[in-house]
């Protein structure tokens, strides 16, 4: 194995201190109950309208907003609907509290 | 959009079939033309074809899963949400598509357990710093899986959820079950050599 082979095949092995710390703050921030990815998209509409209009956000949603923080992914997509639905709140759809 | 309609009347109008189907269909379709290039600007240069292609499979999809709207939103919500994941999917999918996880993680990842992640917090906290990176070298070594360890570490090092799942052959909803289940097993590992979340505060916050 050359000596430039042999760093790579160490640096693959090995987490920066940068990444050891995300990973420390990842397992602190673990919780036992924690919802994944589909979950989250399940609700993540209604979620998204509570708190664009500032409304508290129901305890069964909360849930989200802890997946949203741990889920670099669903982050990212959340953000694009929030500004999708800043630009056009209504979009041609009348709100689910109003058909109540 | 040429009218506002209720969940109700998006729903009747996408089951109808025929005309009233096409004319809801095209309203989505110019909607979500409209706001897509906007909402995903800060993800960069987004081609014509990606906006097209993801507007496109979004609508098959809302039509394909009408009966999961549940009414808790406004339904052009829920049909962004559905737009919002299929485009990050393919923006991501296009950036990493060249990258192998084999380039990327070595087979058999460790944790370097004597290595101090914050070595200008001080040295008083030095040893305790140390000891926790090392019970948690040890419980990433004894309590993980390979998969698990393989998906900890992509995950480390910014490889998006779908292309890890892409590699190990499963989907992103089981990638971050499966990364979840390690972060417990971790979790539970410090908690067994005595080290719990006020410790891990103490020591890198």
């Amino acid at each position: 194995m050359s000596r430039v082979h042999a760093r790579w095949e160490k640096t693959k092995m090995a987490l920066d201190r940068l990444q050891l710390r995300r990973l420390l703050a990842f397992v602190g921030s673990t919780r036992e109950d924690e919802i994944a990815c589909d979950e989250c998209l399940a609700d993540m509409a209604e979620f998204a309208e509570a708190e664009l209009v500032g409304a508290e956000i129901p305890v069964a949603l909360r849930r989200v907003e802890e997946h949203l923080a741990a889920c670099p992914e669903c982050a990212d997509e959340y953000g694009v609907l929030m500004e999708a639905l800043r630009a056009e709140p209504d979009a041609g759809s009348a709100s689910a509290v109003e058909e109540d | 959009m040429n009218e506002i309609r209720s969940n109700a009347e998006w729903c009747c109008a996408l089951r109808a079939g025929g005309a009233p189907q096409a004319a809801a269909l095209e309203d989505l379709r110019r909607y979500l033309l409209r706001a897509l290039p906007n909402a995903l600007k800060r993800h960069g240069r987004v081609p014509d074809d990606l906006v097209d292609d993801v507007v496109q499979e979004t609508l098959l999809r809302v039509l394909d899963r009408l009966d999961d709207f549940e009414g808790r939103s406004r339904f052009t919500t829920w049909v962004v949400t559905i737009a919002a994941r299929l485009a990050m999917t393919e923006l991501r999918r296009r950036r990493w598509r060249d990258v192998s996880l084999d380039a990327l993680v070595a087979e058999d990842p460790r944790i370097p357990g004597d290595l101090d992640p914050d070595p200008h917090a001080g040295p008083e906290s030095r040893a305790a710093r140390v000891a926790i990176v090392s019970a948690l070298a040890d419980a990433f070594e004894a309590e993980l899986s390979p998969r698990q360890r393989a998906a900890i570490v992509s995950e480390l090092h910014g490889m998006p959820q779908e292309e890890i799942g892409r590699r190990l052959g499963i989907s992103r909803n089981a990638v971050y079950k499966l990364a979840y289940d390690g972060r417990k097993k971790l979790k539970r590992g410090l908690e067994a050599s005595g080290f719990g979340i006020d410790d891990l505060r103490a020591c890198f916050e």
